[in-house]
């Protein structure tokens, strides 16, 4: 049933051809985040909080072929952006903004990518410092597009209580942890990154955007 | 991918409004993925590490502890007013009061006397209130005032002896089948309830409301509820023509904490002190 032509190509999901297996990583994704959120109280150290899903985000693009890499990093910004909703100012409610931590995560993935034949990829260390490159741009992409939105064009809505100045200091502090807890969750995924199917593709990832 | 970026680039400029069609629905279903783990994990963290208690220093403890306190009491003085301003608005509106203003006042202290039992009350000349008012609480009436000061006075129970009360028993919902049975009442033996004489063929039931419709009494009194019948017995001269009905005040007259007073327009501005005429 699985060796069919017109079936459905099973071990593009299973990983046998060194494609990403995309259950697993969605499974990972939803248990980091759910880990994030839902131990919030337990991980928050003085007001700051690490991201799970950026140490992922890293991990898979330090690992995954460039594509898989993009579209996975897009998977958890959204993630971020669903999880993570911002008050605009003058509304009543909170909104769920899809797209700066997208772009953000994106370009994190990108700079890993442009950065990741440098680096010794097994080395939880590693991952620790890509964290806190990456991390880096994610930060600055989310800041520069919340902060556009203050500007009087186009939607003109600016985040409540939004200081750029106060963001980019939490925002770094938030980052340092993340390396911090990344170097620890780098070493798990890192002992386990064959059960995303990565470690059988060397030689094999197609290095392009397009 | 360039296509993707410029749509999560127009996605992230959204206005609110339209931000938040986008994004409701992939939201609330990944909310409500993720919720049943966030039940457990919640507690767990909260349990494994507790919140950090507001920081008091050790001499302002008492202190703190007095404002908890207050807070509490205050809570609860909201919780009273809060109910009592919907009971009034409701009896206001129900029983069509127009012209009168309702004030509220606390019983101070209630004598069970059983000629005169009475409540003494917070409020006075000084409040505008009169001789002669009608007390009520809720749709219960209470009494009138008969003896007012300058920031106190005394109310006199319907259950006194030389209360003349005429009121109109009927089913107490609506839509039951339409009976009034009017008759007057008088203080019982124990000066606690009120009894009414009827006929045996009379149709009042146990469960049916007195209310006042006596034209004795000002009418903005009128339509308040005397008491809910609670027994209906043969009477002891006339066991075969004649029912002994006892009627019983909806609410305890001796143990209120406040009451209302219908002030007449024409009364706001205060009144002397002085007695009752009976």
């Amino acid at each position: 049933m699985l060796g069919g032509a017109s079936s459905i190509d099973v071990r593009r999901w299973v990983g046998d051809d060194g494609v990403m297996r995309w259950p697993v990583f969605a499974f990972l994704a939803f248990l980091l985040l759910v880990l994030q959120e839902g131990l919030g109280t337990l991980w928050s150290v003085g007001g700051h909080s690490p991201s799970l899903l950026m140490v992922l985000m890293v991990f898979v693009s330090l690992w995954a072929p460039s594509l898989t890499g993009a579209y996975a990093a897009l998977a958890l910004g959204l993630l971020t952006d669903l999880s993570q909703p911002v008050y605009p100012a003058g509304q009543a409610t909170d909104v769920a903004l899809i797209g700066p931590a997208c772009l953000g995560y994106l370009t994190g993935a990108y700079v890993t990518q442009q950065l990741r034949g440098m680096v010794f990829r097994h080395s939880p260390l590693v991952i620790g410092v890509m964290v806190l490159i990456a991390g880096a741009f994610v930060h600055l992409v989310v800041l520069a597009i919340l902060t556009a939105r203050g500007l009087p064009w186009l939607a003109a809505q600016p985040v409540a209580g939004w200081h750029a100045a106060d963001q980019l200091v939490a925002r770094f502090f938030d980052l340092l942890y993340t390396a911090g807890v990344g170097v620890v969750l780098g070493a798990v995924l890192v002992r386990f990154h064959w059960a995303l199917g990565f470690g059988q593709q060397q030689g094999k990832a197609a290095y392009s955007w397009k | 991918m360039p296509v993707l970026v410029v749509v999560l680039l127009v996605c992230s400029m959204l206005p609110a409004r339209w931000a938040r069609v986008v994004s409701s629905q992939p939201r609330h279903l990944l909310a409500a993925a993720m919720a049943p783990m966030d039940h457990v994990l919640k507690p767990l963290a909260d349990k494994l590490r507790r919140p950090p208690e507001l920081a008091v220093e050790l001499g302002n403890r008492e202190e703190y502890e007095r404002a908890q306190q207050q807070i509490v009491e205050l809570q609860f003085k909201l919780r009273q007013a809060t109910q009592l301003i919907a009971e009034l608005s409701q009896v206001k509106e129900q029983l069509r009061l127009t012209g009168v203003q309702l004030r509220t006042a606390t019983v101070t202290s209630w004598s069970g006397d059983r000629l005169h039992p009475t409540l003494l009350i917070n409020r006075g000349t000084r409040h505008g209130v009169a001789v002669g008012m009608v007390v009520v609480r809720g749709y219960q009436l209470v009494g009138r005032v008969v003896d007012v000061g300058p920031v106190t006075a005394t109310v006199r129970l319907i259950t006194a002896p030389q209360t003349h009360l005429i009121a109109s028993m009927i089913p107490p919902v609506v839509g039951s089948a339409p009976r009034e049975v009017m008759a007057q009442l008088r203080v019982g033996k124990d000066g606690l309830t009120l009894e009414a004489d009827t006929n045996a063929e009379d149709p009042v039931l146990v469960g049916d409301l007195a209310h006042l419709s006596d034209e004795s009494w000002p009418v903005e009194a009128v339509g308040f509820v005397v008491g809910k019948v609670t027994r209906i017995d043969n009477h002891p001269d006339d066991p075969l023509l004649r029912r002994k009905v006892v009627v019983e005040p909806v609410r305890s007259l001796a143990h209120l904490g406040q009451v209302t007073l219908i002030v007449p327009a024409t009364a706001g501005g205060g009144g002397a002190g002085g007695r009752v005429v009976d």
